[in-house]
């Protein structure tokens, strides 16, 4: 296949929507509120938590509860090594790849053979633990009371102005953003939307279903893990709550309200929830029912998420537009 | 020259012995048909040789390999490819990508268009494969077999709940596909069944209770008996 027809083949709605979000996110600082970029800064974060959860849940149908681990292993790895090691952040947001690779590999190898219900409850408890871990070692994680002053001026980069820093998570997030699109085109993509519709097919096209999982929880892992270093990076202070598992189904959550049978469905997720829990929480005494009433309405009414209830409004309307946003 | 060879394979559920000490060889460019009434234990065989279901007891051989203690994806990569009595596709993938799943694990990308056009589903190739008829779907298994560049396909019940007109087509395909390719056949139908094999083993209770031409078959009179009837 020609160069230009591969990339012909990358264009779609989802590519000018996902083009769209970079675009505006890119001069929401030209804005000067700095609200408005705090906003912003966490939908990016969160979302790449969240489209990097979907790799596992929505592609593969495997359902983790224990993701803070890898948000939460890739926030103290940054702020570990920009604090005790070598002080620049941009080699302590790079040095969260090969954590989350062997991170990965190691949640993996223990719970990837032993079936979808196990792997739910073996991902929530390596989760506490590592959570216990970062409480009671408090020699070297600060225990309760976390890791504070990660450096953001260093070599490499200097990242101390908060437009700079803004910039610095967008350029990551906008790379992970087309990695994952790439991914979803790709023919891994397809293998991984193939293990989610049937797997048991699978091995007898003579692929292997553990290879291929493990394939996608070291690239949702690695996601969230880089998620979890920009968070480091943005906060200057991470704590264990990062790796607790509440935090850690926050991006299911996203992903429900969004609708995990599309590619950009986490991320329109993320569109959502963060700011009503950032500004609706502010003033709504009784948040947390809210959200709970919004993710039972979501859960019995709108299966798809909200682009599964748009696709079902075009199918009703016959617009047939929102099918093409599906992986 | 055998290309398989299944020696004394026994598979129990529990007190139920659904195959019992089954051994028989298929040789080289032999058509073979596996008949026998329901609960005779032909899928169940087809599993434990195909490592769906983990034998009992007894040895499988393909090709030359043991192939008893390998995993199903590393027995397809051998050659030894398989369908299913009930479809067994990625229903909410296309056609296509059915077909581009089989054709990148054999490195047989290329070949996807040429099958496709070659089993006459150039129509249905963009369209998602639970929305397509039974007979189509059956097609498209067959296809993905195909893509996997088998040594030896093996085939469950390949006609059942195909309309007149789709049984023809696929046994007009199978007759071709037996010319080049070693194939064993799990089916109901006789007259399919007679049109296409070189050699019947028929099952019952778990046990081979015959083995030979389909004319010998047919005259056997303990077959007759279990299953033929007054055919």
């Amino acid at each position: 296949m020609s160069l230009s027809s591969r990339l012909k083949g990358l264009v779609n709605g989802n590519t000018v929507a996902l083009l769209l979000l970079i675009a505006f996110l890119a001069i929401i600082p030209l804005t000067g509120h700095r609200f408005y970029m705090y906003i912003a800064t966490l939908i990016m974060i969160m979302g790449m938590f969240a489209m990097g959860y979907n790799v596992l849940f929505g592609y593969v149908g495997l359902l983790s509860f224990g993701h803070g681990l890898f948000f939460g292993a890739g926030a103290y790895s940054t702020a570990l090594f920009t604090l005790k090691v070598y002080s620049d952040p941009l080699v302590g947001v790079l040095i969260t790849v090969p954590v989350a690779l062997l991170t990965s590999i190691i949640v993996g190898v223990l719970t990837l053979k032993h079936g979808k219900v196990y792997f739910a409850i073996l991902t929530l408890a390596l989760s506490m633990i590592f959570w216990s871990a970062l409480v009671k070692l408090r020699w070297l994680t600060g225990g309760t009371d976390g890791l504070v002053g990660i450096p953001k001026r260093g070599v490499f980069v200097d990242v101390s102005g908060p437009i700079v820093t803004y910039y610095f998570i967008l350029a990551f997030f906008a790379v992970i953003m087309l990695g994952l699109y790439i991914l979803n085109k790709s023919r891994y993509g397809l293998l991984l939307r193939a293990l989610g519709a049937n797997e048991d097919r699978l091995p007898f096209l003579g692929y292997s279903t553990f290879t291929l999982r493990m394939v996608a929880l070291t690239i949702s892992g690695t996601a969230s893990a880089l998620a979890g270093s920009l968070y480091a990076v943005f906060y200057s202070v991470v704590t264990p709550d990062v790796a607790y598992w509440t935090f850690g189904a926050e991006p299911l959550i996203m992903t429900l309200i969004g609708g995990p049978s599309y590619f950009l469905g986490p991320l329109i997720g993320a569109l959502i929830f963060v700011p009503l829990t950032t500004v609706v929480a502010r003033f709504a005494e009784y948040w947390m029912l809210l959200l709970g009433i919004a993710l039972l309405a979501v859960i019995l009414f709108f299966r798809g998420g909200l682009l599964g209830f748009l696709e079902s409004l075009s199918r009703e309307l016959k617009l047939g537009v929102y099918r093409r946003w599906r992986f | 020259m055998e290309i398989l060879k299944v020696e004394n394979v026994t598979k129990k559920f529990g007190g139920f012995v659904a195959v019992n000490n089954v051994s028989f060889t298929v040789n080289r460019g032999e058509t073979v048909a596996i008949i026998g009434p329901n609960g005779a234990g032909k899928t169940t065989l087809v599993n434990v040789i195909t490592k769906k279901l983990e034998p009992d007891e007894g040895r499988v051989f393909f090709d030359g390999f043991e192939i008893t203690r390998l995993p199903p994806h590393k027995i397809t990569k051998l050659g030894l490819v398989r369908t299913f009595q009930v479809v067994n596709l990625f229903p909410t993938l296309t056609v296509r990508e059915n077909m581009a799943l089989a054709g990148l694990s054999a490195g047989a990308t290329g070949e996807v268009r040429r099958v496709i056009e070659m089993l006459g589903l150039e129509e249905y190739t963009d369209r998602v494969v639970a929305k397509v008829p039974l007979g189509v779907q059956k097609l498209v298994e067959l296809g993905t077999s195909l893509l996997l560049k088998p040594k030896m396909l093996i085939l469950d019940e390949p006609v059942a709940g195909l309309g007149a007109e789709d049984r023809l087509n696929m046994v007009k395909v199978l007759s071709e596909l037996k010319k080049s390719l070693n194939l064993i056949i799990i089916e109901h139908d006789m007259d399919v069944v007679f049109a296409l094999v070189d050699r019947i083993i028929v099952m019952d209770k778990g046990r081979i209770i015959a083995d030979g031409r389909p004319e010998d078959i047919r005259e056997n009179k303990l077959v007759k008996e279990i299953y033929l009837g007054g055919e």
